[in-house]
């Protein structure tokens, strides 16, 4: 039988070569009666053609590959607690938000802070907090409120003078030689200044640096803002996407959420590269996808872990209801099909509001309550297990402000929230974190007392 | 097991974004290739394709995957694939398989294709074992010489030939029984 196989495969190459059936059939006559079938099969199997595949379809299963890959990867394998996390930890996160909400002491005795001074991180921290559960048009204001505020307290500094390290974001104005005008505020550059991007007059910038005692900043680094674009995935054509009307770049190497398709709102990070493109760090799925849109499975069927969400629980008055988007006291709340509504809330009414913290700001509501005439509708602080439950001879005089340093071993590492030894730390962007503690190893923690007892980490060192 | 498969591995390993997206860009074209002629359907041939590469990824990761060839890993997983997904689809323990698979009529891409030539081959096809239709979407649609396709599927090439000209005589006669 070798002989004809061996036939068959010279034809195959012949056919493929462009020959003609029967002149291959005629080099082998004694043979063609028997290949005749095959060559015809083989000849009808060539005809299904089959075309690349689509860009858009490589650039979704590129990212579903990469997707996977970033939750494989020990970082992300160890963000995640090994249970989920105490009840105490969720409500001491809650407590703080409530407090920040509601303008509560601490805010008050932090509000006056200066960069250097104890409470400052605090005062960021709140600020941070606010952000991050303002609707999109709210930030905005934040954002701008809280930018006008650095530049008040880089002022006191220069009247103090006192060389402190700030930072703050403002408009290029002016850039005469080696001095700047960002925003109202005098720039120093030196050799040494690390610029990133091509940063020409009129470009937003954030500049990093320290306070001179002769009323000026001198510059460490100064860098292109970055920001959020929250919106609907409009279109993705490989590298090149569309979302809310904004053109954004997306390289291959950019992490992107699982289930992102067109329709889907997401939140982007994006930075301005040096021709003034935007350009993709990351596109988190953000809220529930739309109705259109479905959802995509893990490879093995099974539910795609959740990550990390933090719970959080508030009262306030519904001002806006738009579709699925609810405004609560100037919290953004969407509302998915497991959202309850219970009381038929309107605008103008008081609610109550259960749900998860949103990675790109907001809360996804599991329910929603309206609150009875004889209920207050203000923000409370949650019951909180202070971590003055546990033993720590730091924690025996509870002085609001009081700075607290501990060792302990990490049990839990979540966004925002870490426990170590029993005590829950709360992590802000202001957190020095050294030498990449991992769950399980032994640390040290420098953090200041808030009111409520939860402690607000400065300082967070790998023990050696 | 090649040195640059090799390569591709150890790099897949580190998890790295950049190692990960190179092997996608070599892979992911030739398993949506192949995928697409046995299934016709581009969103399935797809979604197949990437849950091959997600597979790879997995079992590197947990310390397993290929030991002889990158590529015939990755194109056998395929396969297997198509089958699960063939029977989940066709799910009907009263009826054969083959019987089954037959009985639905051109899908909407072989309608797009514009021939119902196309949809009798394809039709054909799918009354092959899967041995058969493996080898012929190997070579004829994927365009594999026979040694590659021989050291894909860890056969010597004699045995290539010889399953292939089984093939195509088996498809020879269930073409007739499509069209007629």
């Amino acid at each position: 039988m070798s002989r004809i196989h061996d036939a068959l495969e010279s034809c195959l190459a012949d056919l493929r070569g462009g020959a003609d059936l029967e002149a291959c059939l005629g080099m082998v006559p004694d043979l063609a009666e028997q290949l005749r079938p095959a060559l015809e099969a083989a000849l009808a199997a060539m005809a299904l053609s089959v075309e690349e595949p689509p860009a858009a379809a490589a650039n979704r299963s590129r990212s579903l590959l990469l997707a996977r890959a970033r939750s494989l990867s020990p970082q992300a394998r160890q963000r995640r607690p090994p249970i989920h996390l105490p009840r105490f930890a969720m409500a001491g996160l809650a407590a703080v938000l409530a407090v920040f909400l509601g303008g509560g002491g601490l805010l008050v005795a932090s509000a006056a802070a200066l960069p250097g001074d104890p409470l400052y991180g605090l005062k960021r921290t709140a600020e941070d907090v606010r952000l991050r559960l303002a609707s999109s048009s709210a930030r905005a204001e934040l954002e701008r409120q809280f930018n006008d505020r650095r530049t008040g307290e880089i002022q006191a500094l220069f009247s103090l003078g006192r060389v402190t390290p700030v930072s703050f974001e403002g408009i290029v104005a002016s850039q005469a030689d080696n001095l700047w005008l960002v925003g109202s505020l005098p720039v120093h550059l030196s050799p040494e200044t690390q610029l990133e991007g091509f940063i020409t007059l009129g470009r937003t910038v954030e500049v990093s640096g320290l306070t001179q005692a002769g009323g000026e900043i001198h510059a460490l680094a100064i860098w292109l803002r970055g920001f959020e674009l929250t919106g609907i995935v409009e279109e993705i054509d490989e590298t090149d996407w569309i979302i809310e009307g904004v053109d954004v770049v997306v390289p291959g190497n950019t992490p992107v959420d699982p289930g992102v398709v067109p329709g889907a709102r997401v939140v982007a990070q994006l930075r301005v590269d040096d021709e003034g493109d935007y350009i993709a760090r990351s596109i988190t799925l953000l809220g529930p996808l739309p109705p259109t849109a479905t959802p995509v499975p893990t490879p093995d069927g099974t539910e795609e872990p959740e990550d990390e969400q933090e719970e959080t629980e508030f009262e306030g008055q519904v001002e806006s209801i738009t579709g699925s988007v609810w405004v609560v006291s100037g919290v953004q709340v969407m509302i998915s099909g497991q959202t309850r509504i219970e009381g038929d809330p309107a605008i103008g009414d008081a609610v109550r509001v259960e749900g998860v913290l949103q990675p790109g700001g907001g809360v996804l509501a599991d329910r929603i309550r309206r609150l009875g005439e004889d209920e207050t509708p203000e923000p409370e602080p949650t019951e909180v297990a202070s971590p003055s439950t546990t033993e720590s001879p730091d924690q025996e005089d509870q002085e609001e402000g009081e700075r607290v340093d501990f060792e302990g071993d990490v049990e839990s590492i979540s966004a925002g929230l870490w426990v170590v030894d029993g005590q829950a730390v709360i992590v802000t962007g202001q957190t020095e974190i050294q030498g990449g503690p991992e769950v399980g190893e032994r640390v040290r923690v420098r953090a200041i007392r808030a009111a409520d007892g939860n402690l607000v980490a400065e300082r967070i060192e790998a023990h050696d | 097991m090649r040195q640059e498969e090799r390569g591709e591995l150890d790099s897949l390993r580190a998890l790295d974004p950049q190692a990960v997206s190179a092997v996608h860009a070599r892979y992911f074209p030739e398993l949506f290739r192949y995928a697409r002629y046995r299934l016709g359907d581009p969103t399935t041939a797809e979604d197949i394709a990437s849950e091959a590469l997600v597979r790879l990824l997995e079992a590197v990761a947990a310390g397993r995957g290929p030991t002889s060839s990158l590529r015939g890993w990755l194109l056998g997983t395929t396969s297997n694939l198509i089958i699960d997904s063939i029977r989940r689809r066709y799910a009907r323990p009263e009826e054969r398989l083959s019987e089954s698979m037959t009985a639905d009529g051109p899908t909407p891409h072989d309608r797009a294709e514009g021939s119902e030539e196309i949809y009798a081959v394809r039709a054909a096809m799918r009354r092959l074992t899967m041995d058969q239709q493996h080898v012929l979407a190997l070579r004829f649609g994927s365009g594999y010489s026979l040694e590659e396709t021989a050291a894909i599927l860890k056969k010597r090439p004699n045995a290539i030939k010889a399953l292939q000209f089984r093939a195509l005589a088996a498809l020879r006669r269930a073409m007739e029984g499509e069209v007629g």
